[in-house]
């Protein structure tokens, strides 16, 4: 029996390999180039598809991070939907999301026409304009912190010597979004700028000779050619916003640490995001399987924005 | 220098391996380490420095943690790798870790009870886990006193001395008071930084916090009732800057005597010495309005991972040994919390800071009168609902009843989530 066990392999091997090869023999073949891009696939499957796996598994469980896990079944996402401060911070991310998105958008188009007509040093311009967006958040933070600052920060210092009334920016529900929005706006327009230049380059100039010849002027040919031509970048930029934004943490998180307050978003809540709360959730109080439904949630709302983001996509399209 | 298609990726399959091979820790120290975590400030480096060197048997690396201890730890723990042979444990921390206990030596297997009586009563006790073992040994105390600019006071026309404050200002209301007086003299100045500060050091004065020995959630009775009422007391007659801790603006009101008075631990003088040091000499200290409470102090712990207990622990009770608790207040203003070290002369050192004033008196009298507050694992965990509520209520103007109300609700659903009878 053993004999026979070991008799049909080895006369698998002794015949002619295939044209194209058996899928193991394949596999041997190409080892070297599975190899070398292994480590990729490695890192992932531990620091990426693992943890997102092992979220869905404590979702449904008890742990604090030490002791056993016990199961809850339902019991955590129940606690979700009648949570109100999860609610609060669904809202609060959407806000700070469109607050920061309109703008920046905007503002990004804007520097990448001015990009894209012939100026000098346009190099120059591409690198300073990206410089915020690999700059430490952190750090940034902490920076905004003293500019945003209500008796003492740089921003309600102009607006007196401007005579304007000051705003307490980090103690008032709109002031601490703005705040929060002004800092992602700072370090992404200019991310998006070089986006929206990609896709302005791609439209061909006789386009814009021929609409010039019919007598457009600059701000038809804007609204006419090179919005409409552009569109499908913005949507894209929308898109990689959209999964940016809903995740916005470390600007909140920082910019409103307090020894008092840890997490909690400042006065109303009102810089709470959905990231922040579950991080409160999960490594301050060190409620693992509350955070992972709060994760899960998460991951919810923005398969929705997806899937609103692909319809109208495909309505474009078709 | 070229690379080789061939040498890239041995160097690719090199590193992949090391990866690997990373993952085979070590639970606790190793080779002749004994590994002590603690945070700035947390221990005097003099003293660990003398530490060293005195035990020889061991090398001791004092580690210094940044950022969330607790997580930090926990995550050593959870990961059962490189956790540290002694850890500090923050004063609100510890409780944390009470419900894994068996993570910890029990301290009373070592020997510990013979230093009970070196030990303020209740400091000692808070070292203790529920199930009886003892977790933590006591490094400092926080000691709660009433903090005041001296010149600011007299200029306003109120008692300025620390007799004259201690006897004028015995209780919340003749404090705030003396707020309402000070406001009329200079309308920029508020003698509460914010309520959710006043609301904590007016808790702290009680032994019963959020929830009881036997896990029972008691948030809604009257002792928190009171100190919420103490803390809306003081919106009400305008007396807070709402300004929260710990920021930009809470620093520059210190340092530009827009808050010349706050109710706090004896280790808020070390935050007020070095970010308003131009302040030097004008503060004064008197014991807190209405009775001591303690905030935060810190413990000792040893792991079970420790390969030499009985050694870990013989450290731990030299560094916090009567003398060197003594250093400890004069490096970083950690107060003892041994009353021993109380009388020693160097604490009766003036300090110049608060104008030559001998600030010990009154944290001693302070760390003496405190209540024997029972911290459970939950007390962080429901502080930030009252927080974030009291918050809305000094920079949001909400209406204090509804949101008293808006924190009961939230304080029941997480007392229930948390499975607080």
């Amino acid at each position: 029996m053993t004999t026979t066990q070991l008799a049909a392999p080895a006369a698998a091997d002794v015949q002619a390999p295939r044209p194209g090869g058996s899928g193991r023999r394949g596999f041997r073949r190409f080892l070297p180039q599975y190899l070398a891009i292994s480590p990729f696939y490695l890192l992932f499957a531990v620091f990426g598809l693992f943890p997102v796996l092992f979220t869905l598994y404590l979702a449904f469980h008890r742990w604090d991070g030490i002791g056993a896990m016990r199961a809850a079944g339902l019991d955590q996402f129940a606690y979700l939907i009648s949570d109100g401060t999860f609610w609060l911070s669904v809202l609060n991310t959407i806000e700070i999301w469109v607050l920061s998105t309109v703008p920046m958008l905007a503002l990004a188009l804007v520097l990448a026409v001015a990009l894209n007509s012939a100026i000098r040093f346009g190099t120059f311009y591409r690198i300073a304009y990206f410089v915020p967006n690999v700059t430490s958040l952190v750090a940034i933070a902490i920076i905004f912190g003293s500019v945003f600052g209500s008796n003492f920060g740089l921003l309600n210092a102009f607006l007196q010597w401007l005579g304007l009334p000051t705003v307490s920016w980090l103690t008032s529900e709109w002031g601490i979004k703005t705040a929060i929005a002004t800092m992602i706006v700072w370090q992404w327009t200019g991310y998006n700028a070089l986006i929206f230049l990609a896709g302005l380059q791609r439209i061909p100039s006789d386009v814009y000779e021929a609409a010039r010849m019919d007598g457009a002027g600059v701000v038809k040919i804007f609204f006419r050619i090179t919005l409409p031509l552009l569109r499908p970048i913005i949507l894209f930029s929308l898109i990689m916003t959209t999964v940016g934004g809903l995740q916005t943490f470390t600007e909140p998180q920082v910019l409103l640490a307090s020894a008092g307050n840890l997490d909690s978003g400042g006065p109303g809540q009102a810089g709470l995001t959905v990231v922040l709360y579950f991080y409160q959730q999960a490594f301050d109080n060190n409620d693992f399987g509350y955070g992972a439904a709060i994760a899960w949630g998460l991951f919810v709302i923005i398969a929705l924005f997806s899937i609103v983001n692909w319809k109208l996509l495909r309505r474009k399209e078709s | 220098m070229a690379l080789s298609r061939r040498q890239l990726l041995r160097a690719g399959l090199g590193a992949t391996a090391g990866l690997a091979a990373g993952c085979a820790v070590p639970a606790g120290s190793t080779g002749r380490d004994m590994t002590l975590w603690y945070w700035t400030g947390g221990l005097s480096k003099t003293v660990l420095d003398a530490a060293a060197r005195r035990f020889t048997a061991v090398d001791l690396k004092p580690v210094k943690i940044g950022g969330y201890v607790k997580s930090k730890l926990l995550t050593n723990l959870a990961g059962r790798a490189y956790v540290p042979d002694i850890t500090g444990l923050k004063g609100q921390d510890i409780a944390a870790f009470f419900a894994h206990s068996d993570e910890f030596v029990d301290l009373r297997t070592l020997g510990a009870e013979k230093f009970a009586g070196q030990f303020l009563p209740w400091k000692w006790q808070q070292g203790f886990a529920p199930d009886g073992r003892m977790v933590g040994f006591p490094i400092d105390t926080g000691p709660t006193a009433l903090f005041f600019r001296e010149d600011l006071f007299a200029k306003a026309g109120l008692p300025s001395t620390p007799t004259d404050v201690a006897r004028e200002m015995p209780t919340w209301e003749k404090y705030f008071e003396a707020g309402v007086r000070l406001r009329k003299a200079a309308p920029e100045q508020h003698l509460v930084l914010n309520l959710g500060s006043v609301f904590r050091m007016a808790l702290y004065q009680r032994a019963d916090q959020f929830v009881d020995k036997s896990g029972k959630f008691i948030g809604d009775r009257p002792h928190v009732r009171r100190a919420w009422d103490i803390a809306v007391r003081a919106k009400q007659l305008d007396l807070s800057a709402g300004i929260p801790e710990n920021t930009d603006d809470a620093t520059g009101a210190y340092a530009n005597g827009l808050v010349p008075g706050q109710v706090g631990p004896s280790w808020s003088a070390a935050d007020t010495k070095s970010q308003a040091p131009d302040t030097k000499g004008k503060w004064r200290v008197a014991p807190p309005p209405d009775g001591p409470g303690n905030y935060g102090g810190s413990f000792l712990g040893i792991s079970k991972y420790c390969r030499e207990p009985e050694l870990a622990f013989e450290i731990v009770t030299w560094l916090l040994n009567p003398d060197n608790q003594v250093q400890g207040y004069l490096d970083e203003v950690l107060f003892p919390s041994s009353p021993e070290s109380f009388t020693k002369p160097a604490m009766r050192t003036p300090d110049e800071f608060f104008g030559g004033q001998v600030t010990v008196d009154v944290f001693a009298d302070s760390a003496r009168g405190v209540p024997p507050i029972y911290l459970s694992p939950y007390e962080d965990i429901l502080f930030q609902a009252y927080l974030d509520e009291l918050s809305n209520v000094d920079s949001l103007g909400k209406a204090p009843e509804a949101a008293w109300r808006d924190t009961q609700d939230r304080v029941h659903q997480v007392a229930e989530h948390w499975g607080l009878a």
